[in-house]
């Protein structure tokens, strides 16, 4: 009795682990992507100015794809051309577009809400993720 | 409980645990391939939209561009190591540029390292189309 209980312990612990260790790929990859696709649109011109990145821009379609997994996580966009500072408090998620030279960087960074609300006490699972696009070029 | 008894689960507890080990650790590396795996071909694929988003007909320029995207958002990543990187294909408006890149998984640089001792490398490539409006250098 005594071992049957320690496996189906050690049983749940390990699928607990791993249901968990999937659910952070899955929103760690979504972050990915969402920067990704957000980065593509700061690259690009503004309406207004071709040659000036819309950094502004790159929030929505970000936010579209995030908010599409980060379960009862809020995402905030820092004004635009400012870097994300530390990691902010649990179930909250920092969208930052800023210029890095020739290019355009966005970060999605922080720590989202987890369906089991005392696991993001227990386990620091954070999600940082930058990418980095050269601005798209026009003619004169 | 017989001498017998308790040596049956003494055995069975050591033989479950390390699986049970194994299979955590199993899908602990498996997370984080993936993550190198995701985070690679971003990379990549963000390094042929910048090419193809690059005058036409100047490789020098579009691969430089496609180089700047693919190092700066690789070096984000502690995970990753650059391996190599290239570009290919028509760098005429309307053509396809096609863009491969390569990368040491660094499991060494993670806990997992004590189930996994070695580094992987892994490929992914991206093949992006310049717009057959795109002007040449002015």
């Amino acid at each position: 009795m005594v071992e049957f209980a320690l496996v189906v312990g050690a049983f749940l612990l390990v699928t607990f682990a791993a249901v968990a260790a999937a659910f952070h790929s899955i929103q760690r990859a979504m972050a990915e992507t969402a920067a990704a696709a957000g980065v593509q649109i700061a690259a690009s011109g503004s309406p207004g100015s071709p040659n000036v990145p819309d950094l502004a821009g790159a929030f929505q379609p970000t936010n579209a794809l995030l908010k599409s997994v980060m379960f009862g996580t809020t995402i905030v966009s820092v004004p635009a051309g400012q870097p994300c500072g530390q990691v902010s408090q649990p179930g909250t998620i920092d969208v930052c577009v800023y210029p890095d030279g020739d290019l355009v960087a966005e970060t999605v960074r922080g720590r989202p809400a987890f369906p089991v609300p005392w696991i993001t006490q227990v386990l620091p699972w954070s999600i940082d993720v930058t990418v980095e696009m050269h601005q798209v070029s026009y003619q004169p | 409980m017989s001498d017998g008894a308790r040596g049956q689960a003494l055995i069975e507890t050591a033989v479950t645990l390390p699986i049970l080990i194994a299979l955590l650790l199993g899908f602990l590396g498996a997370g984080v391939g993936a993550q190198g795996y995701v985070d690679l071909n971003t990379a990549v694929y963000l390094a042929a939209a910048s090419n193809a988003t690059a005058y036409a007909a100047d490789p020098t320029d579009a691969n430089q561009f496609a180089m700047d995207t693919y190092t700066h958002t690789l070096a984000h990543d502690s995970l990753l190591q650059d391996n190599g990187f290239f570009c290919a294909g028509n760098y005429a408006a309307d053509g396809n540029v096609t863009c491969q890149g390569s990368a040491v998984l660094r499991f060494s640089r993670t806990p997992l390292a004590i189930a996994i001792p070695f580094d992987p490398t892994i490929t992914a490539s991206a093949t992006a189309h310049r717009s057959k409006y795109r002007s040449v250098h002015p």
